[in-house]
Parts: C-alpha cells; structure tokens; sequence
C-alpha cells in the first residue's frame, strides 16, 4: 500500500509543482507591478474575498443554480431517453426529425437563450428551460446512437432462441444502450450547467452566474476571481463526477469519448 | 383439410403477410436510404416545418412576439438588407470567428503535439490543459471583458479561449496512440527525432487533428456566440440585442435562424474535413490506451 501511493505521489509531482510555481508567479507578478488591485488581484486578496462569500451569498446562489439544473436535468433525461429510442427503433422517424435535432445541436445552446427568455421571463422559468434543451439533445442524440448500434446479430440470436419483441427491448437492447445513454448523459450535464450560467448572467435572476456579474460591474476583480475559481472547481468537479458515472457504466467499452 | 393440402394453403402466403410467422426484429439495421433521398426528405420536412409554423401562428391565439410569423421573419431579410446592416455584421462576426481560429489552430495543433509528445511536459501540463479544456467558457468570459474590455479582442480572445484548449486536448490524445511499433522500426533504421516526427507521429495524428479541428469549430461557434452576446458592439450580436431590446421578435428570430445556417454549413464542412483526415481509420472511434503502452518520442 505504500507502494501504491508512493507511485501516486510520484505521478502527482510535476503538476502539483507548477500548479505551486503558477501561485507564486502570480503573487509576484501582482507585487512588483503596479497594478490595481481592483483590475488583477493577488492570491491573498482572492483567498480573502471566497471566505468573505463563503460566509455571504455563495451557498445560497449554488443552491438556487443547482436546483434549476438538477430540474432541467431531470426533465431532460426523461424527456430524451424515450424520445432517443423513438428515433433509433423507428427509421422513418429518425429520417423525420434527425435534421433538426443535428441543427440544433450544432448551434451553440445559448443562441436559444434570448428566446427562453423571451418565453419565460426573468426567472427560474427560463433557466429550467435552457438547461432542459440542453440536456435533451445531447440525450436523444446519444440513446439513438446507442440503439442504432445495437448489435443485429445479438438481436438474431435472440430471435432464433424465442425472444419475442419484449423479451428483445428488455434484455437484449436495454442493457446495450446503458452506456451510450450515461455518454449522453454526461453531456448533457455539462451543456446544462453552461446554459443555467449564461442564463444566470443574461438576467441577473439569482444564482452564480449573477454573482459573477455582480462582481464584474462593482469592479472587484478578487471577488469576481474568487467566483470564477469556483466555478472552474465546481465545473472540473461535475465533469469528473460525471465522467466517472459514464466509465462506471461503460466498463464493456473501451472507448473514451473526447 | 389434410395435412398436404394445408401445407400448400400456406405457401400460397408470401411470409411477410402470414401472420402467424412473427416479425424479424429490425434493430440494428441501418436504412438503406440513398443520399439524395435524405436531402429530398430534410426539404420536404423543412417546407412543412414552414407551413406549420406559418399556420399556427395565423390561425392560432400566439402573441406576435412570444412567436412571430414565419412570414413576418422571412421579411426581415430583405429589411436588414435594405438598411444595410446584415451583410456587414455578418462579414464582422465571421472576421472576429476567422482570426480566432487560425489563432487556435496555429497554437493549438502545436502545442498538442508538444505536451502529447513530450514525456515531461505531459505529465506536468496535461491536467491543466483538460482542466481548461472542461472549464465552461462562460465562467472565463467576464475575466476577459475585465482586462481586454469590450471590443473585437475580447471576442477574438474569447474564440480562441473556447477553440485552441479543445484542438490542444484531442491532438495531445492522439499523440499518445502513435503506434510504438512504428516508432521502434523507425529508430531502428537510424531515423532522428525531425524524421520520426514528419514520418511517423504527424500521419498518424492526423485523423485526431481532423477531429480537434471538427470541436474546435464548433467550440469557437459557442465562444462567438458567447462573445456576440456579452460584448455586442458591432456584428450579429449587435443586431440581436437591439432587436431584443426593441421588442423586434421577427428580427429576433431571423438573426437566430442566421446563426443556425451558419453553424451548421460550419460544423457540417468540418465533419468533411474530418472525414478526409481519417480516411485510412474508417469509423473506427478513438481509442484511448493504457499509460504504460505511452511512448516516448
């Protein structure tokens, strides 16, 4: 065991290492040139304006974008899966919408947020909505990719042993598409979470996203870093989370999906 | 009837309309739908999008500008060309999304190549470049309007801030496939380190620079657009947020429609592009391998 996490250590040197020179350079950095501390804040002055939100607004702002995402997410996840296996079982269907569905999901998601704001006002309403369109594309997207790639000779096999359709969806397909629907998933994740942000900082409705422009406008660069480190924290935490979930589920595949 | 007669009724069935035979499962097949089908049916179901859309909005109780007629959208185009503000902002934005491409493009390709490469600058680096890589673009932005401000830098900076990490990542991933073997062979016939690399390691990463430059695109689409939207002085973003503010939902619309169009023909030449690069890696999805089969240059 100490072995192992000798190599561990071993392995996490070098980042850590520059991950210490970087703090140093920019404690430097900020000491000998003469910048405002208002534009391009020190480490010190960044630690002290994250426990000073820590104590003040934070919580309360993560709470109000989680629970828009965690709505959005779940929606979107219901939503996709059933409409995804709609398109992959039925190839009329997926000749139908899939163009629309690539169209969308080509275009940046927050291209729809003025709309959803439009719709739905300066309010949760909008984020909800947001963070469902971006859950659900990637979602459909990635159960139809996963159906369609259902393997026809698995499915033969089943045939010729008796399986008749519900046996065929329940054991055969079901469990095939397990991993192509965690990828989907986590991408929707990831897409939710930026939408729920933008939205946040387009309408200053509460939430992180808020807190950020707060900080902008007022000028207070060590808050706005405090914020914005957060943030790359919680985002790195949610993407990993989910990542982790994603391989969980995909163990029988080696692929990893950039 | 006897048994030799039943057996003929049968057969004057074909099986794919007795019903007592059971219907062969059809997942996992792909259609076989010729190209120019595909493109007829996205026609045809573009044109009924229209008429639907067109339809409810008349015939329906929807306030002009929760949802605006498909007409009245269609009209704004020639408006804006007529004031004249349409091709210009167009040009504008696809400039700032140029510039901040070849930007990422140029650095982002050989610095993948770099840290991929390199033993040492991977271990160290490469944790900050997926870090950066996953850090949302939204969350970097007011950094950048706070120290470039609001001008056509910030837009550039915010392209490449979107585009080069995910060009970098994927070209440092495929960097790490060249295969040891080839690398082996290489080196045994004497080959130095410039021939190893245009020889072996840049053919070999090609197929992952043409999927790097696929997300980049795509990725700088979400800076620009993130930029349009923040830091709207000139460009479509211009156009959008005065229309919004002006209660324009027709202009709304149709500027939306524009970036549609142009991110997909964007996003659809780069999956071209992709495709040509990885001609020899058929479909084949990218692999990643084991860290001890990583090899050094």
């Amino acid at each position: 065991m100490l072995a192992r996490a000798q190599a561990g250590l071993e392995r996490a040197w070098p980042p850590l290492a520059v991950l210490v020179v970087l703090v140093i350079a920019w404690q430097a950095a900020v000491t000998t040139t003469d910048v405002s501390p208002r534009l391009f804040a020190g480490p010190t002055a960044v630690w002290q304006a994250f426990v000073e939100e820590l104590r003040g607004p934070l919580l309360g702002a993560l709470g109000e974008s989680m629970t828009a995402l965690a709505y959005g997410l779940g929606l979107g996840i219901g939503v996709g899966l059933v409409f995804g296996f709609a398109i992959g079982v039925s190839p009329r269907l997926n000749s139908i919408v899939s163009p629309y569905l690539w169209a969308v999901f080509a275009t940046p998601d927050i291209a729809i947020a003025p709309l959803a704001i439009l719709w739905f006002g300066l309010g949760n309403g909008a984020k909800v909505l947001m963070a469902f369109i971006s859950v659900v594309i990637p979602v459909s997207l990635n159960c139809k990719e996963g159906v369609e790639a259902v393997d026809r000779d698995l499915m033969e096999v089943a045939y010729s042993f008796g399986g008749r359709r519900r046996d065929l969806y329940r054991k055969v397909v079901a469990p095939l598409i397990v991993p192509a629907m965690a990828t989907g998933i986590r991408n929707g994740l990831s897409r939710g979470f930026v939408s729920v942000l933008v939205v946040e900082m387009l309408t200053g409705t509460g939430g992180l996203g808020t807190e950020v422009i707060f900080a902008l406008s007022a000028f207070d660069s060590a808050e706005m870093l405090a914020y914005v480190l957060f943030l790359v924290g919680l985002a790195l935490v949610l993407i990993s989370g989910s990542r982790a979930v994603e391989s969980r589920f995909s163990r029988w595949r080696d692929e990893v999906a950039v | 009837m006897s048994a030799p007669l039943a057996h003929k009724a049968r057969r004057l069935i074909p099986a794919r309309h007795d019903p007592t035979i059971p219907k062969r499962p059809t997942i996992g097949t792909k259609p076989r739908i010729s190209r120019r089908q595909v493109a007829l049916q996205t026609l045809v179901s573009l044109v009924i999008l229209a008429a639907l859309w067109e339809g409810f909005t008349v015939l329906g109780d929807v306030s002009p500008l929760v949802l605006p007629r498909f007409s009245a959208v269609i009209e704004q185009f020639p408006l804006m060309q007529q004031e004249g503000i349409l091709v210009e902002n167009l040009t504008i934005s696809l400039g700032v999304y140029g510039i901040g491409m070849l930007i990422s493009i140029f650095i982002g390709i050989p610095l993948g190549l770099a840290i991929g490469g390199i033993h040492k600058l991977d271990r160290a680096f490469s944790p900050y470049l997926w870090a950066v890589y996953t850090t949302p673009g939204v969350i970097i932005m007011p950094l950048i309007l706070l120290w470039v401000g609001i001008n056509d830098t910030a837009r550039v900076s915010l392209v490449v801030v979107k585009a080069l990490p995910a060009i970098a990542v994927v070209v440092m991933e495929g960097v790490k496939t060249v295969e040891g073997d080839l690398l082996e062979t290489a080196r045994s016939y004497c080959a130095s380190r410039l021939n190893l690399f245009r020889h072996i390691v840049f053919p070999s990463t090609m197929p992952y620079i043409g999927t790097g430059l696929r997300m980049g695109v795509t990725r700088g689409l979400v800076g620009l657009f993130i930029g349009e939207l923040f830091t709207s002085t000139d460009g479509i973003g211009y156009i959008l947020s005065l229309s919004q503010s002006r209660f324009n939902s027709a202009r709304t619309f149709a500027i939306l429609l524009v970036f549609i169009a142009f991110s997909v023909i964007l996003v659809g030449l780069s999956r071209l592009l992709e495709r040509r690069l990885s001609a020899w890696r058929g479909t084949a999805p990218i692999r990643r391998r084991a860290p001890r089969e990583r090899n050094e240059l």
